[in-house]
């Protein structure tokens, strides 16, 4: 207790201090004219508490309030004990939350996390897809679980059974009834999307066709000339008689209600004045008639109309010779009025004519127009239908379109330059040694190069930078090849320690150490590390050799005439001599003495021929002196043997030929030019080398080489297709394992 | 109870007692198995593990599988080391390529398979202790064998027309036979059915054989004519000159021939176009025979050298220096593996044409022979003077005496074996003859290749079809399978020039900006400037190294040559 009123005292001596304190900062900070914002500070106790308040203290953590520090206070106390327990616990168990990530580092991790969800998604793929690329042939559709209906009908079997006449006779009595089982499930499948497209097509089109006709109403309707309108009305009260026709024929009852009000119409047009010539207008144009056409025409029309109209219907009986008649008087009706045509007769066969063109035009109308309705119709109930679907669908469908177009581009990374160089050094394998070597460098340089650009590589200029990577690959040799003596050294010395001594003895005595070397040149190669025994004959030769790789390396082409070995010893042949013999005893003559000069003459000309021919594919030496270019030109000048040497580029020495041990045999090495353009001079893609390329080219595929089966099998389409079938994208079910 | 209890009725009277009494000296554990083994990771392994079931195939089966290949006769069909799988680049390409190499294997094994249907034999002379198979006259065979053979040894004498020449057809079935003083005919040698006979009322130099047994042509006085097999003349081809010898060859449709001026001529029979031909500078020419494997030409010369040679190049191929001594007749066997040459210092020589190298064998004769030729089953004839002497297996063994030997009346004009027959047709000064030699031919005949039961329609298939598989002229060399490899040489000096090309750099620009006013171009403006110029100057750089690069195929523009065959090469669309 004392203490804790100590504290407190202290406490408040020390606030006094501080709020003095505090005070003279101000002061302090007012001397200076800069506003400085003051740290908020809570002074009351409120329920709401700003976040703007909650802010750490100056002081940093030390100025922080810890609730184990508030605990601390209770700790003495028994009754307390349980809560600075349970604020321990919580503090134990409740980690303060860490600082969220800044966005940039916060999305990388996002991006991170969703680059290995995808991946691992894709990596499921992985087998599948490779299985299909590597396949030699694919036919599509991939999966065939199509599931196919086994069920056989009943009378499968009845099927290959010959009817006994009986058996017939009884089927006709009793015949059996076959039952077909329309499943309506099965109409209930929602429409496929090419179902739905030509659907949707076709209500198009009928649409489009119904406006189109409403158009041409709208068009007629607008029309102002009277004369248009008495033709439509005319045309209109036809059809309306022949429909009546019609319909007497088929629902006769309505036909009757329609012949009442057709003779209701015929009545009043009976007792009305219309289409008389007793009108006005009709009176006019009688008055006109006489000398214009038109109205005359007019008032024949509006006569024959009243005639018509007044006529009393024909109901039953002899109706089709009725029409007949009717059809063929209406021509001669209009013919009436043509004052040119008047009194002239139309010949028979005319009016045959005439008639049968209009009964047919009629009958073509009729039916144009009965079906139009009737299309009309039928499809503006569907195109109902149909939009409703496809309102439902357009969304989905918009987007799968979207997912098909797009596609993945196919990445070819093809390394080629890189095979090329592997081909190079195995193409090289044959040449000098240092040659290699000095090759090897360069293609390291260029690999070098090539990761950063295909510009960027070390600057070769003509005549030091070359020398200089002489010296390089010079310098770089004799490491080696010290290297390797280094490491010989080592093989040898625990081994054959003594015998050297003793031979290194013995030459000390004997032999002068540098005879041998000029007669024996190894091979500047790793393979001189392998052979140990053969070395250890040419031990001797170590110390020298340094100057060895001055001299030339190259080892001579073994010139080996095998002809002389390979001699094959003539055997007589008891051949029947023949009577009589077409060369005769002049050519025999000739022979002996051909035979006697034999070697002298046909050997040394052949020969001649072959040094003759190997010249001529030599590479020659390339003189490139300019004469007066830095000297005097001119006859009689000569130029500067030193000059001459070094402009003239000079040839290899000798190209090997392909008949250079072949004896007496020449081959021509440039006539094969021709084939050339029909050869591959580069190694194709998924190849590395020439070897793998010619291996894979070397069996013929055709079925004149190859047994027909095994010709079937190489020439299977990469992929097949079956008609008529819808090619579906892989679905995942395809990953999943059925046998489990 | 005289009823016999039934065995269901029967109450178990098995003592406890009897059935399990644990006795003293055995000891009864009690194992309680585990059913599982305990532990995650234990149950995990035992669901993962199936019953591996090893099927061992049965010891002695009733039925065993097909029959295993011998390895001599797959090695015979194989087609070589295949593809070395590290040698692709991609795991897919690879396995693509496996699985070629699977087929092809299967292939061979199927070709392998295949020879179990041909069935038929070579027939061969075997004599008599102390007899020798030379002994055997023509009469004595003809004697012996069937009456089908028999017919097929036949003999005609043409008196008038002098020295013959004769052929077979491929197939072997039809005869051409060409007189010195014009008489020429061509027939059915098997039912002797003459299809034609014509007095050219000139001399005839060579008569060959075109593609098909309804053609044929005829070098005659001074220039080459073509027949049908009715004797009707269809072509005269004045470009052929003064022809001496002439060969066709089938699989690239080419009527070789050379001339007494010592032109070679090929002569496209297909388009009617001449291939090439130029002169050999080798004077005239008499000697003539085509490489089957190579379609090149063999012309012996008398400096004793075979000079061979394709259309394409106007210089020999090869020259190959046989005899020291004037070179009489050469010929290529069928396989085109051996070259025998025949000199008139009485040498023969059997040389290896695939390897140019040799000889083979050598043998010195009694006299020069002036004609050779090889049979389908490498059966050599000799004709020298007027004996004809039949050898067999001289080429890999030497053999010491004749197989058969048949002397004439008068000078052999030249001698043929004809295919997939055991018949040699010698056509002498007098007479065409046909001698009966068992073993000659190849008696197994492929009817897609050649059949001598050929019928009208199969004979109009297989002339389109062969028509369809023409060989290109160029394609004639020395290796004909050089079409299936790399052009190293151009490959080289490809990877030459992109090395070169790697190795230029482009030059450096040094640009110093001009001053600006202040506030016109800052320091970072002035650096973004000079790197806009030096890119720019890389740009130039690399558009103009493009000439550098040697240009090695350049496609040269090729006049329009207004070739038979063009009418049928696409339109040239109007864009």
């Amino acid at each position: 207790m004392e203490s804790d009123t100590s504290e407190n005292y202290e406490d408040f001596y020390t606030e006094e201090d501080a709020q003095k304190h505090e005070k003279l900062v101000d002061k302090v900070l007012r001397l200076n004219k800069t506003q400085h914002i003051r740290k908020p500070s809570r002074t009351e106790p409120t329920l709401q508490i700003s976040e703007f308040n909650l802010v750490k203290s100056s002081g940093g953590d030390k100025g922080s309030v810890e609730i184990n520090d508030l605990t601390k206070s209770l700790r003495n106390r028994k009754s307390r004990l349980r809560i600075s327990e349970n604020v321990k616990r919580a503090h134990k168990a409740s980690h303060t939350l860490p600082k969220p990530l800044e966005k940039p580092q916060a999305n990388k991790i996002r991006r991170t996390v969703a680059y290995e969800k995808t991946r691992l998604e894709l990596d499921r793929w992985e087998a599948t897809v490779t299985a299909n690329r590597v396949s030699t042939n694919l036919s599509f559709p991939l999966n065939d679980d199509v599931k196919m209906d086994q069920k056989e009908s009943e009378n499968f079997a009845s099927m290959w059974r010959v009817k006994s006449k009986l058996a017939e006779e009884l089927e006709k009595h009793e015949p059996t009834v076959e039952e077909y089982h329309i499943s309506l499930e099965q109409e209930e499948f929602p429409l496929t999307m090419k179902e739905m497209l030509a659907r949707r097509k076709e209500a198009a089109k009928l649409r489009a066709y119904q406006g189109y006709k409403e158009a041409k109403a709208r068009r007629q309707n607008k029309i102002k000339s009277k004369k248009y309108h008495r033709i439509q009305k005319r045309e209109k009260i036809k059809k309306k008689l022949k429909e009546f026709e019609q319909l007497q024929k088929t629902n006769p009852e309505e036909a009757l209600k329609k012949l009442e009000e057709i003779e209701k119409s015929r009545i009043e047009e009976r007792f009305s004045l219309r289409h008389k010539s007793t009108g006005k207008w009709a009176r006019n144009q009688q008055i006109r008639a006489k000398y214009d056409k038109e109205s005359r025409q007019n008032l024949a029309q509006q006569l024959t109309l009243s005639r018509d109209l007044t006529q009393k219907s024909k109901t039953n009986g002899s109706s089709s010779e009725e029409e007949d008649e009717d059809v063929e008087k209406a021509p001669m009706g209009i013919d009436e009025t043509n004052p040119w045509v008047n009194g002239v007769k139309p010949g028979k066969e005319v009016a045959d004519f005439i008639s049968g063109y209009r009964k047919y035009w009629l009958e073509q109308n009729k039916t144009a127009q009965k079906s139009d309705a009737e299309k009309t119709e039928d499809v503006l109930e569907n195109s109902e239908n149909v939009d409703s679907n496809l309102i439902k669908l357009d969304q989905p469908e918009s987007n799968k379109n979207v997912l098909l177009k797009k596609k993945k581009q196919k990445v070819v990374t093809s390394d080629l330059s890189f095979d090329v160089e592997e081909t190079v050094e195995k193409l090289e394998k044959d040449k000098k040694v240092p040659q290699k070597k000095k090759k090897q460098k360069r293609n390291e340089q260029m690999n070098n190069s090539k990761s950063t650009s295909e510009w960027e590589v070390s600057l070769v200029e003509n005549g030091e930078a070359v020398e200089d990577m002489f010296k390089r690959a010079e310098n770089k040799l004799k490491k080696k090849m010290l290297r390797n003596v280094k490491q010989l050294k080592k093989k040898l010395v625990p081994k054959t320690l003594a015998k050297l001594q003793r031979e290194v003895a013995k030459d000390k005595v004997k032999v002068d150490l540098s005879l041998p070397i000029q007669k024996k040149t190894p091979q500047i190669d790793e393979a001189l590390i392998e052979n140990i025994d053969a070395e250890i004959r040419s031990n001797e030769e170590l110390s020298n050799l340094k100057t060895i790789l001055s001299s030339q390396t190259k080892q001579k082409p073994c010139d080996i005439d095998p002809e002389k070995y390979l001699k094959i010893n003539p055997t007589n042949l008891a051949t029947a001599i023949p009577n009589i013999v077409t060369n005769e005893e002049v050519d025999d003559q000739r022979a002996v003495i051909s035979e006697a000069f034999e070697d002298d003459d046909i050997v040394d000309e052949f020969n001649k021929d072959k040094s003759n021919e190997a010249d001529k594919d030599k590479p020659k030496n390339i003189n490139l002196t300019l004469p007066g270019w830095g000297s005097w030109g001119g006859t009689g000048v000569k130029v500067n043997k030193r000059k001459k040497r070094r402009f003239t580029l000079k040839a290899p020495k000798k190209i090997p030929r392909k008949d250079d041990n072949k004896g007496f045999l020449i081959i021509n090495e440039s006539a094969q030019n021709k084939v050339k353009e029909h050869m591959v001079s580069e190694v194709p893609f998924p190849f590395k080398t020439v070897k793998d390329f010619e291996a894979s080219v070397r069996a013929p595929i055709s079925n004149t080489f190859m047994p027909e089966t095994a010709y079937k099998k190489l020439i299977k389409p990469a992929v097949t297709t079956k008609m008529g079938t819808i090619i579906e994208p892989m679905s995942k079910d395809l990953l999943l394992n059925k046998n489990s | 109870m005289g009823k016999v209890q039934r065995y269901f009725n029967k109450t178990e009277d098995i003592s406890p007692s009897s059935k399990t009494s644990p006795s003293k000296d055995t000891i009864v554990y009690n194992i309680k198995p585990k059913l599982k083994p305990w532990g995650r990771r234990q149950s995990d392994k035992v669901i993962n593990k199936k019953k591996k079931v090893v099927k061992l195939p049965n010891p002695n089966p009733k039925f065993k599988g097909k029959v295993p290949i011998p390895k001599k006769r797959l090695k015979k069909y194989a087609r070589g080391e295949g593809i070395n799988k590290t040698g692709i680049k991609t795991k897919i390409h690879q396995k693509k390529f496996e699985k070629k190499e699977k087929v092809i294997k299967f292939a061979a094994q199927q070709a392998a398979r295949a020879e179990v249907l041909l069935i038929e034999e070579e027939g061969f002379l075997e004599a008599d202790a102390g007899e020798t198979t030379t002994q055997f006259t023509q009469k004595q065979i003809r004697e012996n064998v069937d009456i089908t053979a028999a017919s097929k040894c036949f003999d005609l004498r043409l008196e008038d027309f002098g020295p013959y020449r004769m052929k077979y057809t491929r197939n072997g079935r039809h005869m051409l036979l060409g007189g010195k003083r014009g008489h020429v005919a061509a027939f059915d040698w098997v039912t002797k059915k003459l299809h034609c006979e014509i007095n050219m009322m000139e001399s005839v130099h060579d008569v060959c054989w075109l593609h098909l047994e309804t053609m044929f042509a005829a070098a005659q006085k001074e220039w080459v004519y073509m027949y049908d097999n009715q004797g009707i003349e269809l072509h005269c081809i004045k470009k052929l000159h003064r022809v001496t010898r002439m060969e066709f060859l089938p699989y690239h449709f080419l009527l070789a021939a050379c001339s007494d001026m010592g032109y070679l001529s090929w002569l496209d029979i297909s388009i009617g176009q001449m291939v090439s031909q130029f002169n050999s500078r080798l004077g005239r020419l008499t000697m003539l025979t085509q490489n089957p494997w190579n379609a090149v030409l063999c012309v012996g010369h008398v400096k004793g050298v075979v000079s061979m040679w394709s259309p394409n190049s106007k210089d020999p191929l090869a020259k190959m220096l046989c005899h020291k001594a004037p070179l009489t007749a050469l010929h290529v066997d069928p396989r085109g593996q051996y070259l025998a040459t025949a000199a008139s210092n009485r040498e023969l020589k059997i040389w290896d044409v695939r390897k140019l190298e040799g000889p083979v064998q050598e043998y010195k004769l009694i006299t020069a022979a002036n004609n050779l030729n090889f049979s389908q089953k490498n059966m050599l004839a000799l004709g020298m003077g007027n004996v004809v002497e039949v050898y067999r297996d001289c080429c890999t063994t030497a053999t010491k005496r004749p197989y058969l030997r048949h002397r004439f009346t008068t000078s052999i004009g030249n001698l043929n074996f004809c295919p997939y027959e055991d018949v040699l047709g010698v056509a002498t000064a007098k007479s065409v003859t046909s001698l009966l030699v068992p073993g000659s031919g190849e008696p197994n005949f492929d009817a897609l290749e050649a059949n001598p039961f050929q019928t009208k329609s199969q004979r109009k298939e297989a002339e389109v079809k062969s028509l369809l598989e023409k060989i290109q002229p160029e394609l004639i060399t020395l290796e004909p399978n050089v079409i299936a490899e790399v052009d190293i040489p151009t490959l080289k000096d490809k990877i030459d020039a992109k090395q070169k090309l790697l190795h230029v750099k482009p030059p450096k620009i040094n640009y110093t900006p001009r001053n600006k006013a202040k506030g016109k171009g800052g320091s970072a403006k002035i650096a973004k400037n000079k790197k806009i110029v030096q890119e720019q100057a890389k740009k130039e750089f690399v558009k103009s190294t493009k000439d550098f690069i040697p240009k090695l195929n350049i496609q040269k523009e090729q006049q329009k040559e207004s070739g038979v065959l063009d009418r049928f090469l696409p339109k040239k669309r109007k864009t």
